[in-house]
Formats: structure tokens, C-alpha cells, sequence
């Protein structure tokens, strides 16, 4: 077990970091079906032309990690939880905008 | 120990067949995810939804919770009956499901124990411990800069004969600077244990951001409401404006309108390529409370020939 009071440094998984699918699948527990799924539904793009040579950037691990946890949580299938991703997303996105708008008008709080 | 009323927190009857425990599940669950919710409660119900569905929907637990009748209130303090010691259950349980060593109540892990099995067949194998998913909540100013956070995590260790058991852990993380909200960073070598002798698995945290009062992170991107005085939007000019990085001079342009966006170019969050800072205009009037001030504005009334509604054609 590591020395608890050491300090560990993190990597950022940006657009500079490439992880192979294998890297990928065992990261999330993640099987090759759904991975398939998740990049036939454009929810994460792969580098490479075959799935033997794919590979993926930092931030696709973000997006599949929230699919396979709403899938798992909320007991829906991979596409399902692929539109809410993308559906969260938006919301998100929309939420900066009304926050920004809000405090523009001064009526934020 | 506090009684738990799983019935209570699912919203159910006692006599709830399967299929309303799943509904009733699926439910809520869309309701209090953290994912979707905003609610402020959000997580916390959410494990305990989690923590009552565990148990509801395994015929054997639920029967098990079913003895203990249902005569206790929720919050009560709990004190299992003699006999449950030696009743010998051998629950089971996937709690830590996708490695988020995630840790269910005192009430649950006394009444189903907190000896996880492993799966069958794979004690006394080397295998690489699990990867593990934990989420991090920082400032805007330490994804800026970087810092260094103490994490605390609930790990999932093998003990002695392969039975699975949590261990509080605190782990000091250096948060490498310029992440975004939403990103996962990964602590290579920090995830589960591996089992007979085989490396441990990474863990990754997902990096989410505290409001700060003035800037607004989108991506890579900064946003900041920028008030300006009329006459400096008129005129145009040079000001002073917060950056994350610290102060800079900004050029405004003359005739800027509220609503408009200006751009610092590399001042936003990330590393080698960072974002932007954007700035949108809010012109603010001064108000008209002295003689001096009234005096001004009744002068630009005179002898401006200004209508800011001409396109409304009024």
C-alpha cells in the first residue's frame, strides 16, 4: 500500500493523452460491445481505421464513464444513456448561459 | 446505529411486489443522479436510494430486513437481534460496483456484512487490482494554478482469505494545473490493490468546479461580465480588468454596446494550449442622485439626438 502522506501527482487525460481500447475497457469495465455502440452513436470518436488500431484521447474517457455510470444507475441501455449524456451536456451548456445572462441582468442569487 | 426504513426512502408499501420495487427504483434514480439532479440533497439521497434498492430488490436480504418487523421508525437507534450474529448469511453484493468504493450505511454492513466476496475462481490468481472512479470538487483557482487536495476514499482491499473489505484512505493529490470541469485526471497506480501480487489498478478523478463569483469556466473557456461606465464605452479607453492569472489592461474600443464580447487571447484554463477569457459588456449608468449628475444627463437629453428605440420604429 502506498505511503498515505505521500504526494501523488495526477495526469490531466486532455486531448494530448491516447488510450488504447484495451486501456479504455479496463478503465471503466467497459465491454467491446458497448464501446462499439457508444462509437457507432458518435458519442466518442476513435483515431485509426479498425478497432484492433483504435485509439482515444483523454477526454472520451470522461463521456463514457458518464454513459456507463447513468446506463448502470439508471437501468437503461447504452443508447439511452448516450442521449442523456448528450442531452446533459446541452443542459449544461445552457445553464452557463442563463448563469452568465443572470448575472448580466443583476438578478443572480 | 440508525434504523434504516428502506420502504420509507423508496416511497413504497411493505408488501411492494418486485416489479414497484424496480419502478419505484428507476424512479427515483432518475429524479436524485447526481448526473441530473440539481437538487441540493441530490447525492446523499441517491446512495440511500441506492443502499434501499440493494437491499429491496434481493429476495434474500429483503426477507432478512422483513424480520426485523416493522414496529422501528426511521433514525432510530438500532441494535440487531441476538440471533443475527449466527444466522450465517452469506449476502452478496456488488456495492462496489465499477470500482467506486462506494460505502453503504453502518445499518446495512452490520445487518449484510462487509465481507465482499470475490467472484468465484479468481482468489489466488495474480490479477491487476481495479481501476477507481472518485470525484473531486476544486476551486477555479486551483484548476488555474494547480494544488495539492487531500482525497478521501473508501478502497476495497482483499483480505487475508480473499473476501473483500473497505478501508478508509486519505491520499494527498497534486492537481496538475490548468483543468477543466468535467475532465478526468488519472493517479496512476492508486486504484484497488492487485490480488497475489499483481499491480494495483490507477484511479481517475472527475474534476468538478465550485461557483466563483465572477468568472464562469466553459471548457477551456473563461467568462466574465465586464461593467463599464458609459462614457468609457462611448469613448473607449484603457482599464484595468481580473484575469485568473492576475490583473491586465484592457483596451476598450469606442462605441462598445452591452453584450458584447471582447477577448483575451490565452487566458482561459489548460496547459499548453489554454483557453480564452471572454468579456461581455454590461454598460452600468451612473445614477442621477446630485444636481451635478441630473445636470449631465439633461444635457446629453438636450443635445443628443439619440433614440435607442428607432428600430422598434417608435
Amino acid at each position: 500500500m502506498p505511503d498515505e502522506t505521500a504526494v501523488v501527482t495526477a495526469t490531466i487525460l486532455d486531448e494530448t493523452v491516447t488510450l488504447s481500447v484495451g486501456q479504455l475497457c479496463e478503465a471503466l469495465g467497459l465491454g467491446i460491445d458497448d464501446l462499439m455502440t457508444c462509437v457507432q452513436e458518435g458519442l466518442v470518436e476513435p483515431r485509426g481505421i479498425s478497432p484492433q488500431t483504435w485509439s482515444f484521447t483523454g477526454p472520451a474517457l470522461s463521456r463514457l464513464h458518464k454513459a456507463l455510470r447513468l446506463k448502470r444507475d439508471l437501468e437503461i441501455d447504452i443508447s439511452g444513456a448516450i442521449l442523456a449524456v448528450e442531452l446533459l451536456e446541452e443542459a449544461e451548456r445552457l445553464r452557463a448561459r442563463v448563469r452568465a445572462l443572470e448575472q448580466l441582468l443583476g438578478t443572480a442569487r | 446505529m440508525q434504523y434504516k426504513d428502506y420502504y420509507k426512502i423508496m416511497g413504497l408499501a411493505r408488501e411492494a411486489s418486485a416489479d414497484e420495487v424496480k419502478r419505484a427504483y428507476r424512479k427515483l434514480a432518475r429524479k436524485y443522479h447526481p448526473d441530473v439532479s440539481k437538487e441540493p440533497q441530490a447525492e446523499e439521497r441517491f446512495k440511500e436510494l441506492g443502499e434501499a434498492y440493494e437491499v429491496l430488490r434481493d429476495p434474500q436480504k429483503r426477507a432478512a430486513y422483513d424480520r426485523l418487523g416493522s414496529a422501528w421508525q426511521s433514525g432510530q437507534e438500532f441494535t440487531p437481534p441476538p440471533e443475527w450474529q449466527t444466522s450465517g448469511f452469506g449476502f452478496q453484493h456488488d456495492a462496489d460496483e465499477g470500482g467506486t468504493g462506494h460505502r453503504f450505511s453502518d445499518f446495512f454492513e452490520t445487518l449484510f456484512g462487509h465481507a465482499f466476496h470475490a467472484g468465484a475462481g479468481t482468489s489466488g490468481a495474480r490479477r491487476r487490482g481495479q481501476d477507481q472512479h472518485a470525484r473531486i470538487v476544486i476551486s477555479l483557482d486551483d484548476a488555474y494554478r494547480g494544488a495539492t487536495r487531500i482525497v478521501q476514499l473508501a478502497v476495497p482491499e482483499w483480505d487475508a482469505r480473499g473476501g473483500r473489505v473497505l478501508r478508509d484512505r486519505k491520499l494527498q493529490v497534486q492537481i496538475p494545473a490548468g483543468v477543466i470541469p468535467g475532465q478526468q485526471i488519472r493517479l496512476a497506480g492508486q486504484g484497488t490493490p492487485g490480488m497475489a501480487g499483481g499491480p494495483p489498478g490507477d484511479l481517475y478523478l472527475e474534476v468538478a468546479l465550485q461557483p466563483h463569483p465572477l468568472f464562469q469556466a466553459e471548457g477551456h473557456d473563461i467568462y466574465l461580465n465586464l461593467p463599464l461606465a458609459p462614457w468609457e464605452a462611448a469613448l473607449g479607453g484603457q482599464i484595468t480588468v481580473p484575469t485568473l492569472g492576475g490583473k491586465v489592461d484592457v483596451r476598450i474600443p469606442p462605441g462598445s454596446q452591452s453584450g458584447q464580447k471582447l477577448r483575451l487571447k490565452g487566458r482561459g484554463l489548460g496547459g499548453r494550449t489554454p483557453g480564452d477569457q471572454y468579456m461581455v459588456l454590461q454598460i452600468v449608468t451612473p445614477p442621477a442622485t446630485t444636481p451635478a449628475a441630473r445636470e449631465i444627463y439633461e444635457q446629453m437629453s438636450r443635445e443628443l439626438s439619440f433614440n435607442p428605440r428607432s428600430h422598434m420604429g417608435v
